[in-house]
């Protein structure tokens, strides 16, 4: 009888030469997370330009007490929201295909919440000033080992941003974030459970979230918004 | 937790596949075609054709044997009606009657089984070679002085021949589909062949050496897929199978779902339960690559089909059950999202991994259809391009279907005979 061979070789060149591809896979797929990343921080550094402007015309408007300039300021502060809350969940995105670079994308989301933040407290001063209408909600979200229904919130607070426009301004923050400012926000509502929503000063509990009936109640509450007729 | 099983499923069925892929390039360019030498020899030859209830097919297989080039007095065709109830004895007998020159035997037996006529055969011939022909399939006429010259190596124990799906009139979807699947299976076959890791003799045209079948002990009569477990029985006493794709046989694809499902569930059955009759065999070094590569994958293949599309359905079907369950959420007014939806895309978003596994595999099947193309001499584009989008897109589910049975038929032992 013939001994049967065993293509020891060839298994072994073709390990080796699998191992090659997929290191080949895994270095193309750190040089887009590295672009990736180069991308968030450039459209971080657009907003926060942003920002700065938007602080600068709130604070025009304040020394001057010229509240013809207020609809322009919400409106600015409206859109340049809308465009944080997109860059922000674009990064959030980005960050959970991420592989090698967690503590990076942490640093970027840190920064982007904080970014909203700020936004929070502007417009909270520009409401002061301009006795604008529109309501403030901060929306305290985790991964979904922690937060069964925080997609479902998500959707509603989309729905509800789709219909209030810029009446609502919705502030989304990862309480999984190592931020001192979100955990004192926290403690400060005593949120303990996700979702969890604080609209205005007011922590809102849904069961088992906020559904799209009762926060359009609670918005309607504070605004009048032509969508809260019906 | 989901996710995350399925992330790391995902990365090691692709480095795998990858791997699997890579070892079957390495071979095709690095192991030689087994070749074989005219010798100018013309050694008795034994066909045996088990029949049942083949009145449709008998005349056109049992004619297509006649027909075949090797000297009349060295040809013994031997046809087993295997309890037909319909006429296939009668067009035997008549066709014996027109062809009194030529040696044909009719043994007429109660239904017993493939296996079983086939050792019935194997008691009368006086060939030195024993061909199994199935009563559907037809052989071209050069394939005895094509096939025996590989008996000049070594161990050599079957030969078989390029198996192909039949030209038929008005081929429907699932018979253009199986075509792919044959010529498929052809390139894995060759690459099999080179490294002697052949696992079945189908039953179209194989040639076996009469010897040797009788020395490891006839056809297992009480098996599922007899054609393979002697294939294996063959491997395990370290006998070799050739594939030879100098000579073709053709037989006929299943039309219908049903017939299809039918089919493979006894292939895939057969497989499975042949190869646990054999786990000795699995990672034994003494079957060479046969034990170490073949036999593991042969049993993982269901699992590993059902794994797939079962991963395949989750990330089709999740999304859609996803969004319908978001749109309940806001009684599917999902006017305001239109209104106000905004593009948010770069080419930096894209799923890179994905699109590498998909560029990775078209890359192969373009390979490995045009290696088939022009191993078995057929064309890739016969039937257009939807019936090849069609296998390429729908037939894995189809057999996924058949993955299904064979599993339910397993765990509730359901009895089976050929």
């Amino acid at each position: 009888m013939v001994k049967r061979k065993i293509s020891t070789e060839k298994y072994f060149l073709a390990f080796l030469l699998t191992l090659i591809i997929f290191s080949l896979g895994v270095l193309m797929g750190l040089t887009i997370e590295g672009k990736r990343i180069s991308m968030d921080e450039r459209l971080l550094q657009e907003q926060e330009l942003e920002l700065s402007s938007s602080q600068l015309q709130y604070a025009f408007i304040n020394s001057l007490g010229d509240k013809e300039s207020c609809p322009t300021v919400q409106s600015v502060l409206g859109e340049n929201l809308f465009n944080l809350e997109k860059i922000s969940r674009k990064v959030v995105e980005h960050a959970a295909d991420s592989k090698l670079s967690d503590q990076e994308f942490d640093r970027l989301k840190r920064r982007y919440s904080l970014e909203q933040l700020r936004y929070w407290f502007l417009a909270e001063n520009v409401r002061e000033q301009c006795e604008q209408s529109f309501t403030r909600v901060i929306y305290f979200y985790s991964d979904n080992q922690n937060c069964q229904y925080c997609r479902e919130q998500a959707v509603v607070l989309n729905y509800l941003k789709a219909i209030f426009g810029e009446s609502l301004l919705v502030f989304s923050l990862d309480e999984q974030l190592d931020e001192p400012m979100i955990r004192l926000l926290k403690k400060n509502y005593d949120v303990t459970e996700f979702p969890t929503l604080i609209v205005e000063d007011s922590v809102i509990v849904g069961e088992p979230f906020v559904s799209n009936e009762q926060l359009t109640k609670e918005v309607c509450s504070i605004i009048n918004h032509e969508s809260c007729v019906s | 937790m989901i996710d995350g099983i399925i992330v790391v499923f995902t990365y090691i069925l692709y480095f795998f596949s990858l791997f699997f892929v890579t070892f079957w390039m390495v071979t095709l360019l690095t192991e030689d075609e087994a070749e074989g030498i005219e010798t100018g020899d013309e050694l008795m030859i034994t066909i045996c054709i088990p029949a049942f209830n083949e009145e449709k097919t008998i005349t056109r297989t049992l004619t297509s044997v006649l027909q075949l080039d090797y000297p009349h007095d060295k040809v013994e065709v031997i046809v087993v009606n295997d309890g037909s109830s319909d006429n296939t004895q009668e067009i035997t007998e008549q066709l014996i009657k027109n062809s009194s020159d030529r040696n044909i035997v009719l043994i007429n037996q109660e239904n017993k089984g493939k296996g079983a006529a086939l050792n019935v055969a194997i008691d009368k011939c006086t060939g030195t070679y024993f061909v199994c022909m199935d009563a559907d399939s037809t052989i071209e006429s050069n394939a005895l002085r094509k096939m025996i010259p590989y008996y000049t190596s070594e161990n050599v124990a079957v030969v078989l021949p390029c198996l192909k799906v039949e030209d038929t009139d008005n081929p429907n979807i699932f018979q253009k589909m199986q075509r792919y699947e044959y010529l498929v299976s052809m390139f894995y076959k060759e690459l099999m062949s080179r490294l002697d890791c052949i696992r079945v003799a189908p039953g179209p045209f194989s040639m076996y050496k009469t010897d040797i079948v009788k020395k490891v002990g006839y056809f297992d009569e009480n098996n599922l897929t007899e054609d393979l477990e002697m294939a294996i029985r063959l491997q395990k006493h370290q006998y070799r199978l050739v594939q030879t794709f100098k000579t073709s046989v053709y037989t006929i694809a299943p039309r219908t779902f049903k017939a299809i499902y039918h089919q493979r569930n006894r292939w895939y059955k057969g497989s499975f339960l042949n190869t646990l009759g054999y786990r000795k065999m699995i990672f034994n070094r003494k079957f060479g690559d046969f034990g170490i590569m073949q036999m593991p994958i042969t049993l993982i293949s269901g699992f590993l089909t059902l794994a797939v599309i079962g991963f395949l359905l989750y990330r089709i079907t999740e999304p859609v059950f996803t969004k319908i369950n978001n749109w309940s959420l806001i009684n599917y007014d999902i006017i305001p999202l239109i209104k106000t939806f905004s593009w948010n895309f770069s080419l930096l978003d894209l799923n890179y991994g994905m699109i590498s596994v998909g560029v990775v595999l078209g890359i192969i099947s373009i390979f490995v259809l045009k290696r088939a193309h022009s191993i078995t001499g057929e064309r890739v584009m016969k039937y257009g391009m939807i019936p090849l989008m069609f296998y390429m897109a729908v037939y894995f589910f189809i057999l996924g279907v058949v993955w299904l049975g064979v599993a339910y038929d397993l765990v509730r032992k359901k009895q089976q005979r050929w």
